[in-house]
């Protein structure tokens, strides 16, 4: 943990070292904002978006480049205002999107690991996995959980990779087609119902800005994030190509009776070695339990900027134990019945973009 | 101090619930290595055969392998009855084949039966199917793996090899069931039979002596494993259960069952197989439809095996059209013409297929 926080960039001076940290800190926070936008892009196609796209799910996932461009032209215009009231009422609004998201992710991890060792009882292993996520990003430093992501970020990428690799055998061309599928409608309709995974690209903004330390932040405001396009275009491109192999593989016949278990296991059924299946497998048992540690870390940023004088443990609460209830009142319908409101993640944030927005211009004015 | 003492908690809490404990040991289940369905009186009798347990089975000997089978009404029932008589839990991650008597395949819905097996949660996708000629069960109790091999390292063997060499068509339980249910092709499932000849037990029984299973001088250099012997069309009279070596091995697995619309449609022998699989690899498809007319043409690499015998795979197509079988997937290049699942639908492919013409054509 110590060697992941350090700061190997040579510097000169004391106003150096704050500026390399700080680029190191709003790299490791965007690097956990792309992890998070990814985990939730990749569930969607597999939990809903393969369901009701079939072989063009991978033009729904292109689809979402749509929202996801639109959030970021709203949050890359926002240089201030996080400090001020209106600030505060906005990014506190975001935590229906976190809780929502948190709910997913530990419906998919407790999901996947009853479906793997099935004598584990699901209220037990979903409260184990809590206890894991909430100790990961309570005992961690103030930045421990951005810069552990940072710091898998690349072994995350390969696994994606690996898996996709190991499928190439089994993936035939013809079953893209037709290559329209049930239509551009159907295929819109499903782009809409993920809308919501792309929520997280304000936290590409968010993040860095409550998360530095008033001294960095500063510098940090100074400084416009032009690359942020780039994390927009790896995310959908990434979703695309997940996408892509769902349909080259074509694992399951859409159906709502699929557990969790199943859905998250059955494209790497198809692995041909069982090696390179068990590697996959990583994928989902790391990415998983880090996208839930960081949108738990999330909600503890949001919460300790909106109100500094509650403790960091305590902070954690409000994210994880409406997440929890939720997944133990739910377990296996989880899906089913949060589908309903995953869209809405989108408005939620686009509003909040807004608020922040007007809040940014009333500082700049005053 | 504090941090310390977490990781400390969370350690024995992972201890407990993460270290596989609560899972019975591996000892103490029953690892499924082969399965068979066969039609009974009363519904369906359902065997597996496992390695005993407690015993280290480092070679194919069957007295290491146990066989138990249950009748019942149906293949959930016999499942579910074979869990109940058995003391210890099976576990089908290890399975390596599945076979099918073809009185099931033509009696029961194959799709359902295939779905079923799929539903099992310890079920092993790669696992691969094989369509029996007389008794599935026969399979199991028959075979002897050569040079003692362990079974599973056997079958994995010998599949890998020869669906390589284009001699099985490779039909494992998942790809079969997504087969099944797009319907752009139609699968080829491997046939499997038990040759009188090397049956130790039916020549005891007839009370013959000789060891050897018919002309074992004329054997096919084609059947010599080992050499390079991709370059030559197998002859055109194997058949399983009927060719022509010797062997401690009585079980052989050669030809295909051709599926139509999930039923036995017909067998295709060793060398219509091999062509079939040879055409799926090879040769390029095209497609030409004018208003009602459907053209299928097969263009074949000057440098193909295929070139050698063009009028076997000429007849081997007409075969093929006349069973309504479309195993080479032509289905697939239509479906590419269209651009919505709907005007494909419409088009009614399987109906036009049998009134189709197939040209072959060298490239």
């Amino acid at each position: 943990m110590k060697r992941a926080r350090q700061v190997r960039t040579p510097v000169s001076s004391k106003s150096d070292a704050i500026l390399a940290r700080m680029r190191g800190d709003t790299r490791a926070y965007r690097a956990l904002a792309t992890i998070l936008l990814l985990s939730q892009g990749l569930l969607f196609i597999t939990t809903t978006g393969y369901d009701t796209a079939i072989q063009t799910v991978w033009q729904s996932a292109l689809m979402l480049a749509l929202p996801a461009f639109l959030l970021l032209i709203v949050w890359q215009g926002i240089r201030r205002g996080f400090d001020s009231v209106l600030g505060k009422i906005a990014l506190i609004s975001l935590f229906p999107n976190l809780i929502l998201d948190a709910s997913l992710l530990l419906g998919a991890l407790t999901g996947l690991m009853t479906f793997q060792i099935p004598t584990i009882s699901y209220v037990v292993c979903c409260l184990f996995i809590s206890l894991i996520c909430l100790m990961i990003s309570a005992c961690g430093r103030r930045n421990g959980v951005a810069y552990g992501a940072s710091a898998i970020r690349y072994v995350l990428l390969f696994l994606l990779l690996l898996a996709l690799i190991g499928l190439l055998p089994d993936a035939k061309i013809s079953r893209l087609a037709p290559v329209l599928g049930a239509g551009l409608w159907q295929t819109a309709t499903s782009a809409l119902e993920g809308m919501g995974s792309v929520w997280s690209v304000s936290l590409l903004f968010v993040l860095p800005a409550i998360s530095l330390a008033k001294a960095e932040k500063q510098a940090y405001l100074i400084k416009p994030f032009r690359a942020s396009w780039c994390y927009v275009l790896l995310f959908v491109l990434l979703c695309a190509l997940w996408g892509l192999f769902y349909a080259l593989i074509r694992p399951w016949q859409p159906t709502a009776t699929l557990t969790m278990g199943e859905r998250l296991n059955a494209l790497f059924a198809f692995n041909p070695s069982v090696m390179l299946s068990e590697a996959s497998l990583l994928l989902w048992l790391l990415g998983l339990p880090l996208g839930l540690s960081a949108t738990l870390t999330v909600g503890e940023k949001l919460m300790h900027h909106c109100f500094d004088h509650l403790p960091r443990a305590f902070c954690l609460l409000p994210v994880l134990l409406p997440a929890l209830i939720l997944t133990l009142i739910f377990q296996e319908n989880l899906l089913s019945a949060l589908s309903p409101l995953m869209p809405y993640r989108f408005a939620v944030s686009l509003v909040s973009g807004i608020l922040l927005l007007i809040a940014s211009h009333q500082e700049v004015r005053s | 101090m504090r941090k310390c003492l977490a990781l400390f908690l969370l350690l024995c809490v992972s201890l407990i619930t993460l270290s596989g404990c609560v899972d019975p040991e591996m000892e103490r289940q029953t690892f499924a290595i082969c399965m068979s369905l066969d039609q009974a009186d009363n519904g369906i009798t359902l065997a597996i055969q496992a390695p005993k347990n407690g015993q280290v089975t480092t070679d194919g000997n069957p007295q290491n392998y146990e066989i138990i089978s249950v009748t019942a009404v149906d293949l959930i029932s016999a499942l579910h009855l074979l869990s109940v008589t058995t003391p210890y839990p099976i576990n089908y991650s290890q399975m390596r084949i599945i076979v099918f008597s073809n009185d099931v395949v033509q009696n029961e819905s194959f799709y359902a039966l295939l779905t079923t097996l799929e539903s099992l949660r310890t079920m092993r996708a790669q696992a691969t199917l094989l369509i029996s000629v007389g008794d599935a069960q026969d399979i199991l109790k028959k075979q002897t793996p050569d040079f003692g091999m362990r079974l599973s390292t056997h079958l994995d063997t010998l599949f890998s090899l020869l669906q390589a060499e284009c001699i099985l068509p490779v039909c494992t339980l998942s790809e079969c069931i997504r087969d099944l249910r797009l319907g752009q092709i139609d699968p080829l499932i491997t046939v499997c039979a038990v040759n009188p000849s090397l049956d130790q037990d039916s020549q005891s029984s007839s009370g013959s002596s000789d060891q050897s299973g018919g002309d074992s001088g004329g054997a096919s250099p084609a059947m010599a494993i080992g050499e390079p012997w991709n370059s030559t069309l197998l002859p055109s009279d194997l058949q399983a259960g009927m060719l022509p070596r010797t062997g401690e091995n009585p079980v052989e697995m050669i030809g295909a069952v051709a599926l139509s619309g999930g039923k036995p449609a017909g067998v295709l022998t060793a060398s219509e197989c091999q062509l079939s699989l040879l055409a799926i690899k090879e040769a390029t498809m095209r497609i030409s439809m004018q208003e009602d007319t459907l053209q299928l043409q097969l263009l074949i690499p000057k440098t193909s095996l295929l070139m050698e015998d063009l009028p076997a795979l000429e007849s081997l197509l007409a075969k093929l059209l006349a069973m309504n079988v479309d195993a080479l997937g032509f289905g697939e290049q239509v479906a590419m013409l269209f651009t919505t699942d709907d005007d494909f639908l419409a088009y009614d492919f399987s109906a036009r297929y049998q009134s189709a013409s197939v040209v072959v054509l060298p490239q």
